[in-house]
């Protein structure tokens, strides 16, 4: 049966971990105690020997294949970056570059649709065109089914309501039908 | 690469690819040594060293200090491949608690060691310990392989297996006092 106020030290004494005063006290009682004295040297035997049991090597060129396996799987892969967020900083021209497509098909929609607008109100009964220098010709048609034909202005009132005509713009029709209605007062010949 | 462990760990955290690749080669025999003890199978072994080293890398922010490296190494080895072993419904089989008075193995092992066909014995020696060893039941047996064959310090080990130093030395005295009686039987 071993001492129990010594066991606590076998393992640093065994591993030449023990500090110089605590290794002579200990190897004072392993002189005097046979018990613990067998048991320290079948622990260092035991130690030795499972330090000593083999692994078959698989070979160097095993050794390296495995690095390179390992290598693979980490430094030759682009990062990646799982935790938080990193601000990347990109040139203003290669943002621009990248969004290229986007704006231009944003662009290109825009037009098409002021387009459509356009002729969806050049087609609409409220609108005024711009003839010549000289003669308006403004019509309504549809419900109103009024041509109001001015070739000269003859008063003051009238050139003023005629140059306020907004032409063929979007969104003009319901002030061109006020201007036209007060045309149309004015001649009351028109039809 | 001349370079000292704490120097190379700090290089490694901060993402220098030359000190992790030097870590590998450092490093890449005592993994596989470790996981090739307890899965006793090369291709697992080399599953799990490529695994542990990919896994550090990985968490190489978290490593908090620098001591903890082959600590926090050999606790993703030998994790995986615990896991493995479960995985594989592998069974450890316990060593039975003998209770009779066995004679001193030293001298038994010193016959075994003696002797002209000494590196035979020796082999034949090593394939023994190594199947007393695969007796023991997995936390013995992990510390007995840790400390006691790979030659790990207590920390380290009790890092790798993530439970208190003292731990580990109980269980390292266990297992010793269960091989020298598991041995001592085999080699009278």
């Amino acid at each position: 049966m071993i001492c129990r106020h010594t066991e606590t030290y076998f393992d640093d004494y065994i591993e030449g971990k023990l500090n110089p005063q605590d290794k002579t006290r200990l190897e004072e009682h392993l002189r005097d105690c046979s018990e613990c004295r067998e048991y320290v040297e079948q622990e260092k035997e035991l130690m030795q020997l499972l330090k000593t049991v083999p692994l078959a090597d698989p070979g160097e060129a095993y050794w390296q294949h495995l690095e390179n396996s390992i290598f693979a799987r980490t430094i030759s892969q682009p990062e990646v970056e799982t935790g938080k967020s990193e601000y990347i900083f990109t040139h203003p021209i290669k943002a621009m570059r990248r969004h290229i497509l986007p704006v231009a098909a944003v662009i290109i929609l825009l037009i098409i649709s002021l387009a459509l607008v356009e002729s969806h109100f050049s087609s609409w009964p409220l609108s005024a065109r711009w003839q010549n220098q000289k003669a308006y010709n403004a019509t309504l048609i549809g419900n109103y089914n009024t041509t109001v034909l001015i070739e000269q202005p003859r008063s003051e009132i009238e050139s003023d309501l005629l140059g306020s005509l907004i032409l063929s713009a979007p969104g003009s029709a319901i002030h061109n039908l006020a201007v036209l209605e007060q045309l149309s007062n004015l001649k009351p010949e028109a039809n | 690469m001349n370079k000292d462990l704490e120097d190379l760990v700090k290089d490694f955290t901060k993402g220098d690819h030359a000190a992790f690749a030097e870590l590998v080669r450092r490093y890449k025999k005592k993994v596989y040594s470790v996981a090739y003890r307890i899965l006793k199978n090369h291709l697992d072994a080399d599953d799990v060293t490529q695994e542990a080293f990919v896994r550090i890398y990985e968490k190489r922010r978290e490593l908090r200090a620098v001591s903890y490296f082959s600590g926090f190494l050999l606790r993703i080895a030998t994790n995986y491949s615990i896991d493995l072993v479960r995985r594989r419904q592998k069974r450890f089989i316990s060593v039975e608690d003998e209770t009779e008075n066995l004679p001193s193995v030293q001298t038994e092992m010193a016959n075994k060691i003696a002797g002209p066909d000494r590196d035979i014995e020796n082999r034949e020696l090593g394939d023994i310990i190594d199947r007393a060893i695969d007796t023991l039941p997995p936390r013995q047996k992990l510390a007995i392989i840790l400390h006691d064959v790979e030659g790990y310090s207590m920390t380290e080990a009790a890092m790798a297996l993530d439970c208190p130093e003292a731990t580990i030395r109980s269980n390292l005295h266990i297992a010793r006092a269960k091989l020298r009686k598991w041995l001592v039987k085999r080699l009278k």
